[in-house]
């Protein structure tokens, strides 16, 4: 295992114009802030603490809100509107733990009948879009902390909108075991494991499927029950209380 | 008609999700009885007479499942055998145990099995398209008489059994009970290049298999030959292939084995706790990407000096001391094939094996048995008990050692008897337990110890593997057991964010949860050392406006530009910790050991052959057949290419199927090629190239290219 330099060791220089050189300098370019989002519609966006172009982590559509724009950038997944005002919080853990943070843009913008970000909200949804979150060193255009995740809505006010995380796995809410021994087919219709290709939904029931070799379901066809120990259904057997007050 | 429920499924219940090696009921999905019968089809469904035939159907879990190594009815092992006694062995194709195929030999205490199909839960074939063997329309449908609606269950595990109960037995409908080979998982190398879809009990591949499932690529077709489909690159990108694949061999290094069925309908998380747990595994996020770690001895990848320390934000306290339970208890169920008995003697004459025990043992006729540890492992195998005396000497058929031999030493165990349910305690942490529970001082005598437990789940595991894990979570948690007591500490500090070590290394870059840094004596003297991640709070932006009472104006954050890390005393003694000797009760036969291989990145043969010779006689009963192997070749798993000496070893007809394992060479020798019968279990860390289901016939061959 190695050790720890000795206090009287030469100190290594880092290269001039490599990250830990520019990181460690003690002046410099301050790094900047940058959020790629997208939508699950596709639109995507990019703000950050200062107006900046580099290549995005997140690339989509551009969004219909961006054709009012009296300057749209040439291209849009590059630039980055300078409307993120807080990344904070971010908590990040060794256990199983949900890493979490905070991110803020500004709501100030628009014009008399609208704020942008009130507007984008009510076109459509925020929640479960994609983010990447960098801290990023113009000089080396390299990121030294790069965070991924979801958003979702804590707050949306007349002057900021606040976005909360989650997990971009986020194993916590996701079923181990999200199948189950059921008379009703446990595909969604057309995706793989089905693969029907009639483009004519089914009812998940065996008598609606159109590919019965792939019905992922089990039927209980022939029962008996009376007299085979199966469990009947509980009949209520409290007497009810008919003069209770509502 | 008959007066009973044919179909019989449990609804409403999660498909489990298996790996590993599991023990299996299942959701019996369909049953019926059939009285004797000398009928012609339709019904039964095949020319012949039959007797009275117990039909069913049980579902697993989730597919692709790899097999069965054994199947149980009423407490006896029910497999397979030719009337001379060699091993008839599920098709490797199909899964099936021909029909055909005489039980004389399986228990003809309980009754008879005359049916074995297995179907691994790959997706059926699409409507119009012909049926693959793996998941078609199992034939025993035949005998529900078209009164039920047949399935091919797709995607789930499940198996057909056709089973006669004993003559003159009343036992009732069967209750099977599988030791199964559960989850193939992709395996991949460290540049995300798939290079294997097999079963294996290597945790790392059944937790990327996890997130793959559930998460990445929930929706994905398993082709019966092809596999699940391939990743695209931006699932693939999801993983950092090259943290896992280390992850992978670090796991096979350490020889531990992963088992463990999802059953409940928990969540992911809990799901990849509980696997992780069996090999000191953690799981990181780094950009986006899932990095896996196995716990491990590793170097410090930065150095904190006081000038990166924010003043007086550097707090240490002992916190783990009160948060922690003292008495670590862990619960598995024994993988490896527990001891009834010590052999004192055994020996061979003719095909006769005789054994003599230290002690009573609980042998019968007919049983199966497992001998292993012998002084001449030639007498490892398995055997089938024809007699015991009234004083307790066995006299069984089986096993390959030579006529005219003998050995002793070793134990016996029963298949039927692994699975079996341990717990057991880590030695008592006193010096936590004085620390948690001292009333009077010291000087009044006697000790006040106070005991908290926690117990732990290992699912499928071994002593060996669950102590030493046990032993690592405690010494993690409250140190060494030792005076005077030094419990690992917790360290937080508050470091300016781009700091920048001496040799060069960037904090951003390397303040991960898991990595371990330095402390150098300027920060604190005292506290100077190795210290593990465990939490990180970065800073980020500089304005915070939320903090001005209202107003808009950015000011900078009073936390901007600084990260906060929470650190973890580091001591890797808790990687050299020992399992306690296990008591007698513990004892089990060795090499019973249930061990997939390494799990795809260790070994990979790249070339060569084996040849199977039979000798010309005797015209029946066994015969012996050499075992030869030339030019084989493999790639380790540091990339080395590795040429193995030319050899051969005999093997006798009734001990098929054999394996064909790689060692590494490094530990065996040069000459890593060996051959292990029906019934013997490769050692951890070794690979099988070859399994051959049956031997060739008398004074015949075959090759296999590998």
């Amino acid at each position: 295992m190695n050790l720890p330099p000795a206090p009287n060791a030469p100190k290594a220089t880092p290269a001039a114009g490599s990250l830990a050189g520019i990181v460690g300098a003690a002046s410099g370019q301050a790094p900047v802030f940058l959020l790629d989002v997208v939508r699950t519609n596709g639109d995507s966006f990019h703000w950050a603490d200062a107006p900046f172009t580099t290549t995005p982590v997140h690339t989509g559509n551009t969004p219909a809100w961006a054709a009012g724009l009296l300057n749209p950038p040439p291209i849009w997944d590059n630039y980055y509107f300078p409307w993120l005002m807080n990344a904070d919080g971010f908590h990040l853990y060794r256990t199983m733990q949900a890493d979490s943070a905070t991110l803020v843009v500004q709501n100030v913008t628009g014009n008399s009948l609208q704020r942008d970000v009130a507007g984008l909200l009510r076109g459509a949804t925020f929640e479960g879009a994609l983010f990447a979150f960098r801290i990023f060193q113009p000089e080396s255009q390299e990121a030294t902390f790069e965070y991924h995740g979801r958003l979702t809505l804590v707050s949306a006010g007349e002057m900021q909108c606040q976005f909360g995380t989650v997990p971009l796995f986020d194993e916590g809410n996701v079923d181990a075991n999200p199948y189950e021994y059921s008379e009703m087919c446990q595909w969604t219709y057309a995706h793989p494991g089905c693969d029907d290709a009639t483009n004519n939904p089914c009812q998940n029931t065996y008598s609606t499927c159109r590919q019965t070799n792939r019905f992922r379901g089990v039927l209980n066809t022939f029962q008996v029950n009376v007299g085979n120990g199966d469990t009947l259904a509980q009949i209520q057997t409290a007497v009810p209380n008919r003069a209770r007050m509502f | 008609m008959p007066a009973q429920n044919l179909t019989t499924a449990n609804v409403g219940i999660p498909i489990p999700l298996a790996y590993g090696f599991n023990r299996i009921t299942g959701n019996q999905l369909g049953f019926i009885t059939n009285p004797p019968s000398t009928s012609t089809p339709p019904y039964p469904p095949m020319a012949g007479s039959f007797p009275l035939m117990q039909v069913g159907f049980w579902a697993g879990g989730e597919g692709e499942w790899d097999g069965p190594d054994s199947v149980f009815i009423f407490n006896s092992r029910m497999l397979a055998y030719s009337s001379n006694g060699t091993y008839i062995p599920p098709d490797p194709t199909t899964g099936t145990i021909p029909p055909d195929g005489s039980s004389d030999y399986t228990s003809p205490l309980v009754g008879t099995l005359n049916f074995f199909h297995f179907h691994p839960g790959v997706d059926a074939a699409l409507n119009g398209h012909p049926d693959n063997a793996k998941q078609g329309l199992d034939s025993l449908w035949g005998w529900f008489k078209g009164l039920v609606t047949s399935l091919r269950y797709t995607r789930t595990a499940y198996w057909g059994i056709g089973w006669t109960p004993q003559i003159g037995s009343s036992p009732g409908a069967m209750t099977p009970v599988l030791d199964m080979r559960c989850m193939r998982c992709r395996i991949y190398d460290a540049s995300g290049n798939q290079i294997g879809y097999q079963f294996t009990t290597n945790t790392i591949w059944h937790v990327v298999d996890m997130y793959l499932r559930r998460i990445v690529k929930p929706e994905y077709h398993i082709d019966a030959t092809l596999g699940p489909d391939p990743l695209t690159d931006a699932e693939r990108n999801c993983f950092r292939w090259d943290l896992i694949a280390a992850a992978a061999d670090a796991f096979d290094a350490l020889g531990f084995s992963g088992s463990y069925a999802f059953t409940a309908g928990g969540n992911v998380s809990a799901a990849v706790e509980q696997m992780l747990l069996v090999c000191r595994g953690y799981r990181q996020f780094p950009a986006g990407q899932l990095a896996l770690y196995v716990d491990g001895p590793r170097d410090p990848v930065f150095t904190v000096a006081g000038a990166m320390l924010l003043p007086n934000s550097f707090q240490a306290d002992e916190s783990l001391v009160h948060q922690n339970p003292n008495r670590y208890i862990a619960n598995w169920l024994e993988t490896n094939l527990p001891a009834v008995c010590e052999i004192a003697t055994i020996s061979r004459s003719g095909s006769t094996t005789t054994i003599t025990t230290t002690g009573p043992n609980p042998c019968a006729e007919h049983d199966f048995i497992v001998v292993g540890g012998v002084e001449d492992d030639r007498f490892d195998s398995g055997y089938w008990v024809q007699s015991v005396d009234d004083s307790g000497v066995i006299t069984a058929i089986g096993g390959s050692a030579p006529d005219s031999t003998s050995s002793a030493g070793g134990f016996i165990g029963y298949l039927e008897a692994r699975f079996s349910k341990r717990a057991a305690e880590a030695p008592p942490h006193q010096q936590h337990q004085m620390a948690m529970g001292q009333v009077l001082p010291p000087s009044a005598g006697g000790s006040r110890l106070k005991r908290v437990k926690v117990t732990y789940d290992y699912a499928n595991s071994t002593w060996q593997q669950a102590m030493l894990v046990l032993l690592y979570e405690r010494y993690r948690d409250i140190g060494a057991d030792v005076a005077p007591y030094q419990p690992p500490q917790k360290v937080q500090l508050t470091l300016w964010s781009e700091s920048v070590d001496t040799p060069g290394n960037i904090l951003w870059k390397r303040a991960i949860c898991g990595n371990v840094i330095t402390l150098d004596e300027t920060v604190f003297h005292e506290f100077a050392g190795l210290w593990e991640i465990v939490e990180v709070e970065p800073h980020g932006l500089q304005v915070d406006p939320l903090l001005q009472g209202g107003g808009e104006i950015p000011q900078p954050s009073a936390n901007a530009g600084t990260i906060i890390l929470t650190l973890q005393q580091w001591n890797a003694a808790r990687f050299s910790v020992t399992a306690p000797v296990a008591t007698a009760s513990f004892q089990v036969v060795p090499g019973s050991f249930l061990f997939s291989g390494a799990g795809g990145t260790s070994w990979a043969v790249t070339g060569g052959t084996v040849t199977l010779t039979s000798a010309s006689g005797p015209p029946s009963g066994t015969y012996e057949i050499t075992v030869t192997w030339s030019g084989i070749t493999g790639t380790a798993p540091a990339g080395g290419l590795l040429d193995y000496d030319d050899g051969g070893v005999a093997v006798y007809s009734n001990q098929f199927p054999i394996q064909v394992v790689i060692y590494d060479p490094t530990s065996e020798g040069g000459n890593c090629v060996s051959v292990y019968p029906s019934g013997s279990t490769p050692p951890g860390g070794s690979s099988v190239i070859l399994t051959v289901a049956s031997p060739p016939a008398l004074a015949a061959s075959a090759s296999y290219t590998v």
